[in-house]
């Protein structure tokens, strides 16, 4: 008897506790509602971290009804993570993109249309081309790299090299100068396959795209085809002249050893994005690295970098529920606190207009030195698509490799693109 | 003749397992050798050693990584998987060792193989999908039950082989008593399958130690990440600390080396238990 | 009636495990097999059936040739290797010497390394010492591409070796000393008492440790990833990662699920053929 008492007590009770939790609460729909933002990205350098965290942190303040929950992963991780997390509808309110993913997140209605916050507003003329569609920005960048080499300064003193090279010749001379120095001239760290792409790209960006932006996407869909140009192919051929010039195990070697190479003097220059000098950095001081543009004609006036619109960003979900406090974050990362943060600690080109780098040093230095006065502006297509921009390593690894000449090369990366697009 | 062809092998063999034992450790020499060096002494000179133990590698490791609280989700996560995958385990691994003569249990024993080889990408969005309507997202008991029932196939498997080894007179004489077959298999069976038992915990402890797909799937916020996670951080996009990697690396090594070392003495027990067994 | 009850307690005894294998593999299965006959992308909403185009399309698709080529010398490769060693390594850790429980610790605790680290790790060892004081060509092992596989197997022998070592220690323990005894009172020399007294009882090992070590590094991802990339030139890809590709860099979805499924299937035959031949051999004491 005491039992089935027992028993219908606690029947009704749950289902009075289940009745009120599912009865509309008349809260106040106040400004002061607690928020969660989920934010998730692969930042991983220490500095940026500590940018990102201090942003957090200072909207947070200003926000107190606001938290934000930050999740940061390693690159690989991070894609596996954001697709599983989107096709599971559980995605979160800010997480990033770069210019080759961002197309297909748009095309299934994920990311929001930022065009009109502040924050873009505060951007430069050009900043988020590569970010946009359809003159629609949708995912807002905060710094952009350029593609150069970078060169240690003690090496090159030390090789007898007194000036940077301006055309191809000087280039090369330099080389044998550095290898009679005994340094390596060129260090290639091709293990890890982007720095491949990285080396190819400080070739074709400066030199094919500014001067034909459709470059890359006549490529892809197959308009124009590898075989019949002689700039790809020039291209091409240089980047085997390099790789005669480098370290004896190139495919062994990974960035951060590449790095490690020139912070200590053992080579002399790496040609990537400008983001080397703060890698290397890691093993030696900033200022000691320069940075120049590929000359790859005889004619000095020919060396010129491509000024980069940015090409990764912060964007936000379209769906979330709390898109407008998202979209202020973003206007408080480009605010000038934040903005004067970032270029006192990240050693990058800022792209919100009126941020300059008056103390810059070392690379940087030469790198902003470039851009105002030896460059052309560029926002088109810079990367290729994932899966060509694989079979295009793919070809590139095997004609370094192998014996074959430039023209099986460009044969077989026609093919390989032939065979992608046709699908 | 034969004492001195005798005692020629045994030295053979002795040379043979101490040169392979020093190859083996010839790694681990030089991770200790990178967590105590400096990030530029690394550079400047690889093998080298150091001018001072830099223990800051592994205060800066544990901060960074937020190791004590990872660590503490990795031990929970271990300890729940393992036990829940040898209770289950076990007992699968004797019903189907007894019965391996019916085709349903012998049915059951190949869609165990099978479900091992599904890849897990596969598997990873229903999964999250199945977790998320559950609530049990960013849960360390729910990552227990993943992770217990993924490990369960290998070890119902090395059961029954070891169950299969047991004489089935010992039961008939337990039941000729009078005893119930639960008791049987709790009391007479499962103690003898010590061997086999801590075999598998130590196996299973070290996978869901370094477990790392389903660690990424279900517990991402910082509060529930496992070791294996948090090791990122050392790895950046563009350039890595390895001095700290190796640090951390040390560190989370610790735990699971004690429990070897412990779990060794068993391993002896049970290898003495067996050679009288007969 | 006395033989249900009897027998009803095998069936009950079943039941935990088959819940968790409901719960961890038939039922995320069955829901996620679909992709396969799709042309999902991977984070879209929405995806259209297209019936087995899919399917016929690996087929058609040359770059998973040299994945497969890949896995299969990797696999049988490692396999023979790996077996062959642990089993030599378990005998000469079974006797007694001094210092035995020290060598056996050693071959096991590379085990507590993820295979994150344990490639980070040997890659380093390769490119710093390696390709700089032993490498004729100045190359190093991952870096090459005729060799990079066999690199790749000795990652996977360090980090992996202790677990069937272990088995066949366990296996070894379990053969009881009299068979041991009976067999030298006969006079049989140390090569054939382990050919005809302890190989044939090792058979519950071996069910394990060939079937397993094969069907696992067929699989093999995550180490690879780790060491190259499926580098250079794609020397090195195995068919997973070439899944892992499609799913989340190529956006094919639906294409990486039909290859994952054909390749599950072909793993099931392999797994079971090899598991019903050893449990054959199994001997019953």
């Amino acid at each position: 008897m005491k039992r089935k008492n027992v028993a219908v007590i606690l029947t009704v009770a749950t289902v009075l506790g289940t009745m009120m939790g599912s009865m509309p609460v008349q809260a106040a729909k106040s400004e002061d509602e607690e928020i969660t933002l989920t934010m998730i990205d692969h930042t991983s350098e220490d500095i940026k971290i500590e940018w990102e965290d201090s942003v957090v942190e200072g909207f947070m303040e200003e926000h107190p009804n606001v938290t934000i929950e930050v999740q940061r992963m390693s690159m690989d991780d991070y894609t596996q993570t954001i697709a599983t997390k989107f096709a599971s509808d559980d995605a979160p309110d800010i997480f990033v993109e770069d210019s080759s993913t961002l197309p297909i997140y748009i095309k299934n209605g994920y990311v929001a249309d930022i065009t009109d916050t502040d924050a873009v507003g505060r951007m430069t003329e050009g900043a988020c081309e590569a970010l946009s569609q359809d003159g629609k920005v949708y995912a807002l960048p905060v710094s952009s790299n350029s593609y150069v080499v970078t060169y240690n300064k003690t090496v090159f003193e030390d090789a007898g090299i007194t000036e940077v090279p301006k055309t191809a010749e000087e280039f090369y001379a330099d080389c044998d100068k550095l290898k009679e120095a005994g340094y390596t001239p060129i260090e290639l760290g091709y293990k890890d396959t982007w720095v491949l792409m990285g080396d190819f790209q400080t070739d074709y960006i400066n030199n094919v795209l500014t001067k034909d932006p459709e470059a890359v996407t006549k490529l892809q869909d197959r308009s124009e085809k590898w075989a019949d140009s002689e700039e790809w192919k020039a291209v091409v051929e240089r980047l085997k002249e390099r790789y005669s010039n480098a370290n004896a195990d190139p495919f062994g070697t990974d960035w951060a050893s590449a790095c490690t190479a020139l912070a200590t003097g053992e080579c002399g220059m790496i040609l990537n994005g400008d983001w080397t000098s703060n890698n290397a950095a890691a093993y030696g001081d900033v200022s000691d690295f320069g940075a120049f543009a590929l000359p790859v004609t005889d004619n000095a006036d020919d060396a010129k970098i491509a000024k980069l619109a940015g090409g990764q960003g912060y964007c936000l979900n379209a769906n979330s529920e709390n898109l407008d406090m998202a979209k202020e974050f973003l206007n408080y990362m480009t605010s000038d606190g934040c903005v004067e943060n970032y270029i006192e600690n990240c050693n990058e080109v800022c792209l919100v207009d009126g941020a300059s780098a008056e103390n810059a040093t070392g690379s940087l230095a030469d790198v902003m030195d470039l851009r105002e006065n030896n460059s052309v502006v560029y926002t088109g297509v810079v990367n290729f698509d994932n899966e060509f921009s694989d079979a295009v390593l793919d070809c590139l690894s095997d004609y370094l490799l192998s014996d074959s000449d430039a023209d099986t090369a460009l044969k077989a990366l026609d093919t390989e693109f032939d065979r992608i697009a046709g699908k | 003749m034969n004492m001195k062809t005798n005692k020629k092998v045994v030295w053979i063999q002795r040379i043979i397992i101490w040169a392979t034992t020093i190859l083996f450790l010839f790694p681990f020499y030089i991770s200790i050798l990178m967590a105590v060096k400096s990030k530029k002494e690394t550079a400047k000179d690889l093998l080298a050693f150091p001018t001072s133990i830099h223990w800051e590698n592994f205060a800066d490791a544990m901060k960074k990584a937020n190791i004590l609280e990872s660590m503490k989700n990795s031990i929970i996560l271990t300890v729940g998987a393992v036990v829940l995958t040898l209770i289950v385990a076990s007992m699968a691994g004797y019903a189907i060792g007894r019965q391996y003569h019916k085709k349903t249990f012998r049915l059951y024993e190949t869609l165990l193989m099978a479900a091992m080889m599904i890849p897990f990408q596969t598997l990873m969005i229903p999964i999250y999908k199945m977790y998320k309507s559950m609530n049990l997202l960013n849960s360390i008991p729910g990552a227990i039950i993943m992770i217990g029932a993924c490990n369960m196939p290998f070890a119902v498997m090395l059961f029954i082989g070891f169950v299969r080894t047991i004489p089935i007179e010992l039961e008939e004489a337990a039941m000729l008593e009078g005893c119930s077959k639960a008791k049987i298999f709790f009391k007479i069976i499962f103690p003898l399958l010590k061997p086999i038992t801590v075999t598998i915990a130590v196996l299973d402890s070290l996978w869901t130690w370094n477990e790392f797909n389903v660690s990424l799937l279900l517990l991402q916020k910082k509060a529930v990440k496992t070791i294996p996670i948090q090791q990122y951080v050392f790895f950046g996009e563009h350039s890595s600390n390895y001095n700290m990697a190796f640090a951390a690396a040390v560190i989370s090594m610790i735990p699971i080396v004690i429990f070897f070392i412990v779990a060794q003495k068993h391993i002896v027990a049970g290898m003495t238990a067996g050679a009288v067994k007969g | 009636m006395k033989t249900l009850k009897k027998d009803g307690i095998y069936y009950a005894f079943l039941i935990p495990s088959v819940i968790l294998f409901v719960f961890a593999f038939l039922y995320p299965f069955v829901t996620g097999v679909n992709i396969a006959f799709t042309d999902w992308d991977g984070i879209s909403a929405e995806y259209n059936y297209i019936g087995l185009k899919n399917f016929f399309d690996i087929f058609k698709d040359t770059t998973i040739r040299k994945a497969i080529a890949n896995t299969l010398i990797f696999a049988i490769g490692y396999t023979a290797i790996n077996n062959v060693l642990a089993l030599g390594l378990a005998v000469l850790l079974n006797q007694k010497f001094k210092g035995q429980n020290f060598c056996k610790t050693v071959f096991f605790i590379p085990m507590a390394l993820s295979a994150v680290l344990a490639s980070f790790l040997w890659t380093f060892i390769d490119s710093k010492i390696y390709a700089t004081f032993l490498s004729p060509s100045g190359r190093s092992i991952l870096g090459n591409p005729s060799t990079v596989l066999l690199g790749i197997i000795i990652i996977g022998l360090w980090n992996a070796i202790g677990s069937n070592i272990m088995i066949y220690i366990a296996g070894l323990t379990n053969i009881p000393a009299d068979y041991y005894e009976a067999a030298a009172i006969d006079g049989a020399s140390g090569w054939k008492r382990f050919r005809y007294i302890i190989l044939p009882l090792l058979g519950p090992s071996f069910t394990m440790c060939i079937t397993l070590t094969l069907t696992s590094s067929l699989r093999e991802f995550a180490t690879v990833m780790a060491a190259t990339g499926g580098g250079p030139a794609n020397s090195s890809e195995t068919v997973a990662i070439f899944i892992y590709k499609n799913l989340f860099q190529y956006y094919k979805a639906g294409y990486g699920q039909a290859v994952a499924i054909i390749f599950m299937v072909l793993l099931m035959v392999i797994g079971i053929s090899l598991q019903r031949f050893f449990r054959s051999k199994e001997v019953e004491m």
